[in-house]
């Protein structure tokens, strides 16, 4: 959701994407908006498979 | 004091901020999960964390698509915004469904399947859908 999000935002970006028939918004914050949340998900995996697994789980993983 | 002041916007404000964080962590977990599941699927590595989030990826990603009441508050919050950019985004955006449901039974099939050709494969199509959809 990271594009719509920002095409919400970018409002004056409207008409120009409508005109053209564009179907990505294809800006350079679309990237690091996703590199963010990726690394913040794969932050919130790992918190989370950690809490749920047993010690030796734990261990095996590794 | 906002946001609880009791006007309706602020109810809905709240409401969207509580339904996208049980999103975020439900939708976190389907997707850094898929992914973790795939790499130790690559590396044939006997993985008991591996296992136990590829048997809850199924049931993660259904309690994630609670995202669809997050995005129900929000387009009664910012319509004018959301409703454009949806128009804008067109098919793209209408894909995102599709891509959910490809992904929704890869996930079960990497559930079900012991043949590790298929884990890989089903693991690797439902993380290219996941990540088509954190990108829309």
């Amino acid at each position: 959701m990271s594009e719509l999000h920002l095409v919400m935002q970018d409002q004056p970006a409207w008409r120009a994407m409508y005109a053209a028939g564009d179907r990505f918004y294809a800006q350079a914050g679309v990237l690091p908006r996703l590199l963010l949340w990726l690394g913040a998900m794969a932050s919130l995996f790992a918190t989370l498979a950690a809490w749920w697994a047993a010690p030796e789980d734990r261990a095996a993983s590794r | 004091m906002w946001p609880f002041t009791g006007t309706a916007p602020a109810a809905w404000l709240v409401l969207y901020l509580v339904t996208f964080a049980l999103h975020v962590v439900f939708i976190s977990y389907v997707l850094a999960g898929t992914g973790y599941a795939l790499v130790q699927a690559l590396r044939r590595k006997d993985d008991p964390i591996a296992d136990r989030a590829r048997d809850l990826l199924p049931f993660m990603l259904a309690s994630g698509s609670r995202g669809r009441r997050a995005a129900a508050v929000l387009q009664l919050l910012y319509q004018r915004q959301f409703y454009t950019a949806n128009l804008l985004l067109g098919p793209r955006w209408g894909a995102v469904v599709p891509a959910l449901i490809v992904g929704f039974y890869a996930l079960y099939l990497a559930k079900a399947t012991t043949v590790i050709r298929w884990r890989r494969l089903a693991l690797a199509i439902a993380l290219v859908c996941f990540t088509f959809v954190a990108w829309s």
